[in-house]
């Protein structure tokens, strides 16, 4: 069993006298990150019960406080308030060495003087297990990942993707009650990704442990979580499965985070008629699903200028509906991404590309959306009316 | 068409001949006064050279003669030059261990992202201030500081701790702990900048995964700084052997150049002094000088190969 829990977790970085002095005024905020009293807030209101065994990836753009967060539950970054349990244990105070986690760094970490061998061994070396033991879980860790033949080799004779397995490697020989990993295929290129992404999906089946998987990559954290934890500037924004995170954005951010290429976003205005809610959107008007239509009604949500999302692959090419016209073509293979104009603003729709000449750039068309593929977030709080 | 006539066209061009434009200067003055003057050493150390009171004798040719002489026994039935040697190193040995100790235990504590020490750069100015001080000046300090007259034996007496002023300059342990320490106050400062920059050029990420591991602070230190400082530390420590071959200065000043007591503090540069400064021995000091520079290069490479090799990764 190896559950972890994180209880309102904040981490707060102290602003040194002579910067804070210089600009930074308190209560405002440089960049993403919020500036206070107390120094620029990493991370705040952070709360999450992960199961035994649960895949669980934070994803978010850079500075969001993803891998703060990874690293405070490793114990390399001090915890400002907030509880961290693993396994019912409160881990605020406990050193790293002592919370029985391993953790796939993004540089790999692999220390240059050692082996492979000496890599994957050196944390049951330190544990004092005997030399059989270390040898057998060694050798059957090498197995799983398929480095057996490297095992003599110094980290500077492997290539990215060998020097990744050996980081997952050293990280799985010892049987860790969690398994923390923090971007660990960022430095591989697109193609080797993709394949370290189906070894780390075979990989989980096989040593059954929790994982904590840090990546910036939305698709990464659409393959591999079994739940995923949007983040923003510190903040939580979503917590769910991937296809709830896909199909019910909670905000504007999330749903122009998760997928590609991102949703679009039109100025619109929800309507209410005959007691249905519909959408006016650039001269088209479209009536919501009843799915969405029992949950606004739940929410008592008011007739209001909303913002629409509707994803590329979601809008059609009609005879009327809202009028664009097509600026750029992009033939992606199966299918071929369309920009378009609409009223100023930049559009992207995904066609097949069987069938159609390809020749678009230039041509005025019109665009349609099925109602239950409307996502309509307020104007003013940027949340899905439907939450 | 009179315009692009006018265009030189190359085949290449060619940024390197800038590069040795600039270094021509280094490398002229490193041939005149560093290079004409070390091969005049090697020619000279192959010739009988040297004043007789008032006679020239030499310049003639004596081929290994000068070195024979150097290395057989003395009057005193010793080999001047290894009893020297023997001197220099147990002088070197007795302030660079202290110095490398002191200074490797500074250099992780102010590295330390756990401990972030405050207060880091002050501390880093006061501990390298002596290094910025003459090594003569220095010795004159401890010189009267310790001399029999000093104030150290004056509170010492004062204090009940000793009956009667203690001449600290005529006993071989406490001279050439004197001449240790200076080297050890002056050097260690600067030694710690290096490993300090040493440490913090190694991947903060292998510390970090180090104590993931299960690694306490002293397992990180040996199985993981100091491996992969091995590189530096070993430029220091080599380095330091060059310097702490050719120590002069400090028991120069601080022996008034007599190495006392009994020789026990004279270096191999100090009799290399010794023959130019009387007899004006040129053939005699270039043997020296050759000898010292042989001996340099045999330590420095056993240094080399038992440091930084086994660790190059």
């Amino acid at each position: 069993m190896s559950e972890v829990k994180l209880v309102n977790i904040k981490k707060v970085y102290p602003v040194i006298e002579r910067n804070k002095n210089k600009k930074n005024v308190n209560g405002h905020r440089t960049g993403n990150l919020q500036i206070t009293d107390e120094g620029v807030v990493a991370v705040q209101e952070f709360s999450l019960d992960i199961a035994d065994k649960e895949f669980i990836v934070l994803v978010g753009p850079s500075g969001c406080g993803k891998s703060t967060t990874l690293r405070m539950v490793a114990g390399l970054e001090e915890i400002t308030s907030g509880e961290l349990y693993i396994d019912g244990e409160y881990m605020n105070d406990v050193a790293p060495k002592d919370r029985d986690i391993a953790m796939v760094f993004q540089n790999y970490a692999l220390y240059p003087h050692m082996t492979v061998y000496q890599n994957m061994a050196y944390s049951l070396k330190i544990q004092k297990a005997s030399r059989e033991e270390i040898d057998r879980k060694v050798r059957e860790a090498a197995e799983i990942l398929d480095i057996t033949d490297y095992l003599d080799r110094k980290p500077k004779e492997l290539s990215g993707g060998q020097r990744q397995r050996v980081a997952i490697g050293r990280a799985i020989v010892r049987h860790p009650k969690a398994l923390l990993m923090d971007e660990p295929l960022s430095n591989l290129d697109a193609k080797l990704r993709n394949q370290m992404r189906a070894e780390i999906i075979k990989l989980r089946e096989r040593i059954n442990t929790t994982f904590i998987y840090v990546t910036h990559d939305q698709t990464e954290a659409m393959t591999l979580g079994d739940r995923i934890v949007v983040m923003k500037d510190g903040y939580i924004q979503q917590i769910a499965t991937p296809q709830e995170v896909f199909d019910h954005p909670s905000n504007l951010f999330v749903a122009g985070f998760i997928g590609t290429p991102q949703m679009n976003f039109f100025d619109a205005e929800l309507k209410l008629r005959d007691g249905d809610y519909w959408v006016d959107v650039e001269g088209a008007s479209v009536r919501l699903a009843d799915e969405k239509q029992e949950r606004l009604k739940a929410n008592h949500v008011e007739e209001q200028a909303v913002t629409l999302g509707v994803r590329p692959e979601h809008l059609l090419l009609a005879d009327k509906g809202i009028a664009g016209k097509v600026t750029v073509s992009e033939l992606m293979g199966s299918s071929r991404h369309l920009h378009l104009t609409v009223h100023g603003k930049d559009v992207i729709i995904i066609v097949p590309s069987t069938g159609g000449s390809g020749n678009y750039i230039g041509s005025e068309v019109a665009l349609s959306f099925d109602g239950s593929n409307a996502h309509v977030f307020s104007k003013a709080t940027e949340k899905n009316l439907e939450y | 068409m009179a315009e692009s006539r006018r265009i030189k066209h190359r085949k290449t061009v060619s940024y390197a001949k800038w590069a040795y434009i600039f270094i021509i200067p280094f490398f002229v003055s490193y041939i005149l006064f560093t290079l004409v003057p070390q091969l005049l050493t090697i020619y000279n150390s192959f010739f009988e050279n040297y004043m007789n009171g008032l006679q020239q004798i030499g310049p003639n040719f004596v081929g290994l003669g000068n070195y024979k002489a150097l290395l057989s026994p003395g009057q005193s039935g010793t080999i001047d030059i290894l009893k020297y040697f023997g001197n220099t190193m147990a002088l070197w040995i007795l302030g660079a261990v202290p110095q490398f100790l002191i200074a490797l235990m500074l250099a992780v504590i102010f590295t330390s992202a756990r401990l972030n020490i405050k207060g880091q750069g002050l501390a880093k100015a006061i501990i390298y201030m002596p290094n910025l001080i003459m090594a003569s000046a220095f010795s004159m300090l401890i010189f009267a500081l310790f001399s029999k007259v000093g104030p150290i034996n004056k509170y010492l007496v004062a204090s009940g701790i000793i009956e009667q002023s203690f001449d600290f300059l005529t006993v071989k342990v406490s001279v050439r702990s004197l001449i240790a320490l200076l080297n050890f106050l002056m050097w260690f400062g600067n030694t710690t900048i290096v490993l300090m920059a040493g440490i913090m050029g190694i991947d903060q990420s292998l510390f970090e995964s180090a104590e993931i591991d299960g690694s306490n602070s002293i397992q990180v230190f040996f199985d993981i700084t100091l491996p992969l400082l091995m590189p530096i530390l070993s430029y220091a420590l080599i380095t330091s052997l060059i310097g702490g071959i050719q120590m002069f200065d400090v028991p120069q000043v601080l022996t008034n150049g007599r190495g006392t007591p009994n020789l026990t503090s004279t270096t191999v540069i100090m009799m290399l002094n010794n023959f130019l400064s009387g007899s004006k021995n040129y053939g005699r000091a270039g043997a020296v000088s050759v000898l010292l520079f042989i001996i340099t290069g045999i330590l420095s490479t056993i240094v080399y190969r038992m440091l930084a090799k086994q660790y190059k990764d």
